[in-house]
């Protein structure tokens, strides 16, 4: 991996770990919308809280429970595909691909939106949608190696299908979608951040970096200084998590089998 | 023939799910209907007299049966809120919010593949690839708040004043992710990071000029990129949903939104009909598009 | 004064691959001049393909020059110095088919290549385009098909008319006739040299198949380990250890086209270890869910324990399905394939659905999973069964009887050649307890040095370890090699079979017949030395000796 993305990853986490740690600043009545200065970086927002503290904390907590979303969504995305892949176009696999067809057919933010108002924690419905597209890489990539010599080879020796998927194939076609699960990042990121926006995220005394969009809207946008830093985080985030991938990419310079 | 049974099947099935879905989802919906019209303070008799005037109180599988048969006959009920039918809400405002999504993917398509073209002739791969990035990873309510503050702050027009000025700026906001998208693939596909591409290299092995080798990248990377605006329609709905709740415009997204909140059944399940029907549509009607332009989507 | 004749020239070039800065040419110095059709052989990883791209001025990525230059005019675009205003060199390269512009309909190609070629106007283009296609044999119901939709001889005729379109002194082709019949292949030199008698073009042909060097070249170019170890007419290529194959196969040939009809062949009272009973094939068409198509039809054929069978055929008759099937990689929709119906039954470390046939791949750097190395490949494969002196204890033991030296083992598949890596899936199954061997074009991918260590590793084997062979080739040589039992396949079904030697001899089919024309007949430059297929037929039809 380069060694800048590596100077990114260390330093967020330092960052974050940090606000985490170290007291909060204390809001003051009489430092409410404040732009940056020295005793404050970032600036204050509307309750004279501090901006900078505010925006990392948030981003610990959006960028984790984007993490969270995307574990989930690996591990049921890999389950399905490998029956997918085992059962390809017969009944097992049709009725997932209707299932994920019919679910991602369907505006994200609504379905979330819709099921957000039911009281249901919306990381589960991240999870219900995110892991369609894992889903359908591995599904792809898998299903594409099934007919390679070296899994007719196998099978002929006796070995079961889906022992051969595992063992043989899966190994295989992980270093080709990994960079590819890894980019969804960014937009599990921009859908948590957009629920949180909506007033679907966690307390009002989390910080996230929807909520303090949320909020800067609430109060207008003139105070940019309020805002401007979460979505410079999230787009950010974005590019770096696109960088990496495409590093390690041409680090692997994968070929196909065959 | 059989293509447009199997649609309508398709259509029908993907109808009766999601209704099912949104019905048992507003079944245990903690938001009282009644109570979200009527008030915090209106009376329990005034609230249960509502709720039995809408059919509320009826046991969950007696509410289903009415409200699937109601469906088949096009009647999704009436709202709470808005005391009016929901089909006449949803027919009146979902054009507006679908004309706003069909020029935004337009735009996207259009200038993505232009922006495409450009950074690949002029080779700014380098700084143009972070910039699509960017483009594709601004979620689009942060779009639409940048393009708020941008328009109030540099010309001081607000929405209420301009609402001219802040209908073209949904589309452009809301196209910013197709064009990200599309410009970003078909940028790859013209610098690829496995080298290059075999019928490329034919192409130089015959002394095919460089403008003719990239004209026949861009125009290979064509059906994929058709390909991500259609799959694009939901993300720039969505994008098209927040534009028109932030700057207050007229539409159905905003509607929608509320809807949820307010547990208003008959205005979602409207809604969701509406926008499942014109999303299975256009995939399909993509689907038909792609198979004619490169045959090999149909073999696939 | 005349212009200068024109010609492809490099001079003492050195290039290496700019990562692991391996010498991949290594002070090559070579001139060809237009006018003599030159064929480039030699064993795979030597160079050829590089030289051929070095000569027209077209090098891959990722290698650089260290030393000497191109000296053939530069190809760009706009800088064409070639005399006459016509083009210096086109290339076509390998399996055209996927080389192709893939949404590029083939006419629209070749008006395409005329205009920004040669100026042309769309309408003038056009006409000389459709001359161009039917020349090669592209008529109208093919105008308008996309790479994907036509065949692999069809591609590369495709290719070989946009690359006429440029009207090149030189037209360099990369491995024209791999995957192709006899009689294909047969169509395509003659065709190769006729146009290049009437657009005066010379060819430069890479190659590993002795056959198209024969026929086309007049001059031959051997290239080993990035140097050139002969130049000159193919009767200079005698000291080469591919001459020495050359003649070998030549005899091969001769030997098996002259011997008489009749009942040469052993009679076999052994067991049936593979039996197709009346079995049919039908795989899905491309574009629909729903249309089946027949590739194999009522095929019924039985191999014996120690047998060797040979299955031969026109692309497109269904040999590889027939293979699949016989390995049980494919299922019959009609009929029943019985495997090994006298093996031991399931014992401890081996499954219960191992019927001990072993396929052999056409490409075995596919065959092998490219994470393992060998040795752990070969590892994974060694079976705990135990028959009567059929115990294998260490990988070194297997890769001794394939006659490949112990640091193989720590290989990974990429790292071997061709020749290496097949003779490793062979080490594999004598390792996993192989009864049967069913082989898909085990050495078309070879060039004639590893294809005759193959060919050398199985015949052993096979008398040592009585294996049994279903030889699926187009390589007529191979079979008659390795296999003492013809089948000849065409549209799906059998046409004909029993013992080769009388099948070669005196064919009694169409299809046949014409198969072994196209083998034996004379290629241009040897009339001489080619085997003559005489017909010494006694009368009798296909005898099934099953």
């Amino acid at each position: 991996m380069p060694k800048a993305a590596y100077a990114i990853l260390v330093s967020a986490a330092l960052l974050v770990a940090a606000a985490a740690v170290l007291p909060a600043p204390v809001p003051h009545a009489d430092r409410i919308l404040r732009p940056p200065s020295g005793s404050a970086v970032f600036g204050t927002d509307a309750l004279g809280r501090d901006v900078c503290y505010r925006t990392v904390l948030g981003f610990g907590y959006t960028f984790g429970q984007a993490a969270i979303v995307l574990g989930a969504s690996l591990l049921i995305g890999l389950i399905a595909a490998v029956i997918s892949a085992l059962k390809f176009q017969r009944w097992p696999d049709r009725l997932i691909v209707v299932f994920a067809e019919s679910l991602r057919s369907y505006p994200a933010l609504l379905l979330v939106l819709m099921f957000a108002a039911v009281g249901a924690p919306p990381i589960y419905l991240l999870i219900l949608y995110f892991w369609i597209p894992i889903w359908r890489s591995f599904r792809f990539e898998l299903t594409s190696q099934q007919r390679e010599p070296y899994v007719l080879w196998m099978r002929l020796m006796g070995r079961s299908g889906p022992l051969v998927l595992l063992t043989e194939v899966f190994p295989n076609v992980l270093p080709r979608t990994m960079p590819y699960v890894v980019g969804l990042l960014s937009e599990v990121i921009a859908a948590q951040a957009a629920i949180e926006f909506l007033g679907f995220g966690p307390d009002i005394e989390q910080p996230s970096l929807g909520r303090i969009l949320l909020e800067s809207g609430q109060v207008g946008v003139s105070a940019s200084w309020v805002w401007m830093p979460s979505l410079l985080v999230l787009v950010i985030t974005a590019l770096s998590v696109t960088w990496v991938v495409r590093r390690y990419r041409r680090a692997i310079k994968w070929v196909p089998i065959g | 023939m059989r293509a447009m049974w199997r649609l309508l099947a398709e259509l029908g099935a993907a109808i009766v799910g999601i209704a099912t879905l949104v019905f048992l989802a507003f079944a245990v919906v903690p938001v009282d209907p009644a109570r979200s019209v009527l008030g915090p303070n209106a009376s329990e008799q005034a609230v249960k007299a509502l709720r039995s005037e809408y059919g509320l109180d009826a046991p969950l599988p007696a509410r289903y049966f009415r409200t699937m048969s109601r469906l088949f006959q096009g009647d999704f009920g009436q709202s709470f809120y808005f005391d009016r039918p929901a089909r006449s809400i949803v027919l009146g405002l979902a054009p507006v919010t679908l004309a706003r999504t069909g020029a935004a993917l337009l735009l996207g398509l259009v200038l993505g593949m232009g922006a495409a073209w450009c950074f690949g002739v002029l080779g700014w791969h380098r700084w143009g690839r972070p910039v699509l990035v960017a483009l594709q990873s601004v979620p689009s309510f942060c779009a639409m708040l940048l393009i708020l503050w941008f328009c109030s702050r540099t010309f001081g027009r607000t929405p209420i004043g301009s609402a001219g000025l802040y209908e073209l700026m949904t589309v452009v906001g809301a196209a910013a992710y197709p064009v990200g998208a599309i410009a970003y693939y078909v940028l790859e596909r013209m610098s690829p990071v496995e080298g290059i591409p075999r019928h490329i290299d034919f192409l130089r092995m015959l002394g095919a000029p460089q403008k003719y080798q990239q004209l026949t990248m861009l125009r290979d990377a064509f059906p994929g990129a058709l390909a991500i605006t259609i799959n694009a329609l939901s993300v720039v709905l969505t994008a098209v949903s927040f534009a028109e709740l932030i700057f207050g415009l007229r539409g159905f997204g905003i509607v929608f939104i509320r809807s949820c909140e307010r547990g208003d059944l008959s205005v979602v399940m409207a809604g969701s009909m509406i926008l499942c029907v014109v999303v299975i549509l256009v995939q399909r009607l993509g689907d038909a598009v792609l198979r004619r332009i490169d045959p090999r989507f149909a073999d696939a | 004064m005349g212009e200068p004749a024109p010609q492809l020239a490099v001079s003492d070039l050195v290039l290496v691959d700019r990562e692991s800065g391996r010498v991949l040419l290594d002070h090559v110095s070579l001139e060809l001049p237009a006018g003599r059709h030159v064929g480039t052989i030699g064993p795979s990883g030597a160079g050829k393909t590089l030289l051929a791209r070095s000569l027209i001025g077209l090098l891959p990525p990722g290698v650089e020059v260290k030393g000497g230059q191109i000296r053939s005019p530069v190809t760009g675009s706009g800088e064409d110095a070639a005399p006459a205003g016509r083009r210096l060199a086109s290339m076509v390269p390998q399996t055209p088919a996927n080389a192709l512009p893939p949404t590029v309909p083939a006419l629209r190609l070749v008006t395409d290549v005329l205009h920004w070629s040669r100026g042309y106007e769309p309408g003038a283009a056009r006409a000389t385009a459709t001359e161009l296609l039917d020349e090669v044999g592209i008529h109208a119901e093919s105008y308008y098909k996309r790479p994907h939709q036509l065949s692999g001889g069809m591609a590369m005729r495709v290719a070989i008319a946009a690359a006429l379109a440029t009207r090149p002194w030189f037209l360099v082709l990369d491995e024209p006739s791999s995957g192709l019949d006899p009689i294909v292949r047969r169509k395509l030199a003659d065709l190769l040299l006729s146009v290049a008698d009437q657009a005066s073009i010379t060819l430069v042909v890479v190659t590993h198949d002795l056959w198209m060097v024969n026929h086309l070249c007049e001059r031959v170019i051997a290239v080993e380990q990035g140097r050139v170890a002969a130049d000159g007419d193919p009767s200079q290529l005698a000291s080469t250890r591919i001459g020495r194959i050359a003649r070998e196969h030549s005899e091969v040939a001769r030997q098996m086209s002259s011997r008489a009809a009749a009942s040469s062949a052993e009679h076999h009272d052994a067991e049936p270890v593979l039996t197709f009973e009346g079995v049919s094939v039908d795989y899905t068409a491309p574009g629909s869910v729903r249309r089946k198509v027949r590739a194999l039809s009522d095929v019924s054929l039985a191999l014996r324990a120690g047998q060797s069978v040979g299955v031969i055929g026109p692309s497109g008759a269904g040999k590889s399905t027939l293979a699949l099937t016989a390995a049980g990689l494919l299922r019959p929709a009609m009929g029943a394939v019985i495997r090994n119906p006298t093996r031991p039954p399931h014992t401890h470390g081996r499954r219960a659905n191992d019927y001990g046939v072993r396929m052999v791949f056409q490409n075995p750097f596919a065959t092998i999973n490219p994470r393992y190395t060998v040795g752990r490949w070969l590892e994974k494969a060694i079976s705990r069964d135990r028959r009567d002196g059929d115990l294998y204890h260490s990988v070194v033991e297997l890769l001794q009887m394939v006659d490949l030296p112990d640091a193989v083992r720590h290989a990974r598949p990429a790292q071997l050649s061709g020749g290496q890596c097949q003779r490793a899936v062979i080490a594999a199954c004598l390792a996993s307890g192989a009864d049967v061997l069913v082989m898909d074009e085990p050495v078309s991918m070879l060039d004639p040095v590893a294809r005759d260590e193959v060919i050398a590793v199985l015949r052993e084997l096979r008398q040592r370890q009585r294996w049994s062979y279903l030889l699926v080739s187009h390589d007529i040589l191979s079979i008659m090699q390795l296999c003492e039992f013809l089948v000849v396949l065409d549209r799906g079904c059998v046409v004909e079979c029993g013992p080769l030697d009388r099948i070669v001899a005196c064919p009694q089919r169409d299809i046949t017949r014409r198969l072994m024309e196209a083998y034996y007949a004379p290629t241009r430059h040897h009339a001489a030395t080619s085997g003559s297929h005489e017909k010494t037929c006694s009368g009798d039809s296909s005898g099934n000796d099953r």
